[in-house]
């Protein structure tokens, strides 16, 4: 270990105040605990299922993480995610979250917020499939195919379909037109 | 979960991949009608129950060793729109004896 078990200081106090955000969920779901930083993001939502908080169109990547991260197959996960803020706004987020253990039992997860994106994510254009919303999301945030692959758990041929396919809806040529026309930009052609 | 069309005779089984979830269901096969949920959703696996009163305890005895075996510590199951963790029986077991220990 790093040595924190040595350290007498109240680390439980030091994570409630501190300006990152952070969250506990068991392994039913529910959000158990979170921080100042976190409810003046989110507000108060312990009590609730977590994809309360995710953007609908990220709940099905969210599910597929935490799953992963209570049967054990995922150390740690650090992704973007679309948020709902507490004020019904979208916020785009880096989250960083590992399994909670207790001895060798998960009982939880532990997450923490790594980056709060002050712009507002655009909105999502209604006529993609999650999976689409899923690509362009990951687009617009500069990953590239393998990238978004290894996020999405999908092979690099079904990443291009994808995007191949959102393209279409979209009505443009290429990824760089598609980040723009999600964003309501126009590119001088 | 949020599944809108849950039902007391099912539980369906949350699984982190698609593999993993058609590797339970092929444990579930031969003793119970199982199924994958369709659709561009997490993996889910709907069980139904018998009219026996343990079927439910004996379904999650038999995921429970299938958990074991395939090395997952935990998953989520809905039942009747309620969410439940099941975790894997030797995981449990070392959580008591940790307690007795105490």
């Amino acid at each position: 270990m790093s040595g924190l078990h040595g350290i007498d200081g109240d680390i439980r106090a030091a994570l409630e105040g501190v300006s990152v955000p952070a969250y506990v969920i068991d392994t039913t779901g529910v959000i158990r605990w979170v921080n100042d930083a976190g409810k003046r993001l989110v507000g108060d939502v312990r009590g609730r299922q977590f994809t309360s908080v995710v953007a609908p169109e990220e709940t099905r990547r969210a599910r597929e993480h935490f799953a992963g991260k209570i049967a054990g197959t995922r150390k740690v996960t650090d992704a973007p995610v679309v948020l709902v803020g507490a004020d019904g706004d979208r916020l785009s987020v880096e989250i960083s979250s590992v399994p909670l253990l207790d001895g060798h039992r998960i009982v939880g997860v532990f997450g923490q917020l790594a980056d709060v994106d002050d712009a507002p994510p655009p909105p999502i254009p209604p006529n993609l499939t999650p999976r689409q919303a899923e690509v362009l999301h990951l687009l617009q945030r500069g990953r590239s195919t393998h990238q978004i692959a290894e996020e999405l758990h999908l092979s690099a041929e079904t990443v291009r379909n994808h995007v191949r396919y959102l393209l279409r809806a979209l009505g443009v040529n290429t990824r760089l037109e598609a980040v723009a026309a999600s964003r309501g930009e126009l590119l001088v052609r | 979960m949020e599944f809108k069309a849950s039902l007391d005779e099912v539980v369906l089984f949350e699984l982190p991949t698609a593999r993993a979830a058609k590797r339970l269901l092929v444990h579930l096969s031969p003793h119970r009608l199982a199924w994958l949920q369709s659709g561009d959703r997490v993996s889910i696996v709907g069980a139904l129950l018998g009219p026996e009163a343990d079927d439910l305890a004996q379904l999650l005895r038999s995921v429970q060793e299938w958990l074991e075996r395939i090395g997952f510590a935990a998953i989520r199951f809905e039942l009747d729109g309620r969410i439940y963790a099941l975790e894997a029986r030797r995981l449990l077991e070392a959580g008591h004896a940790a307690l007795a220990v105490r």
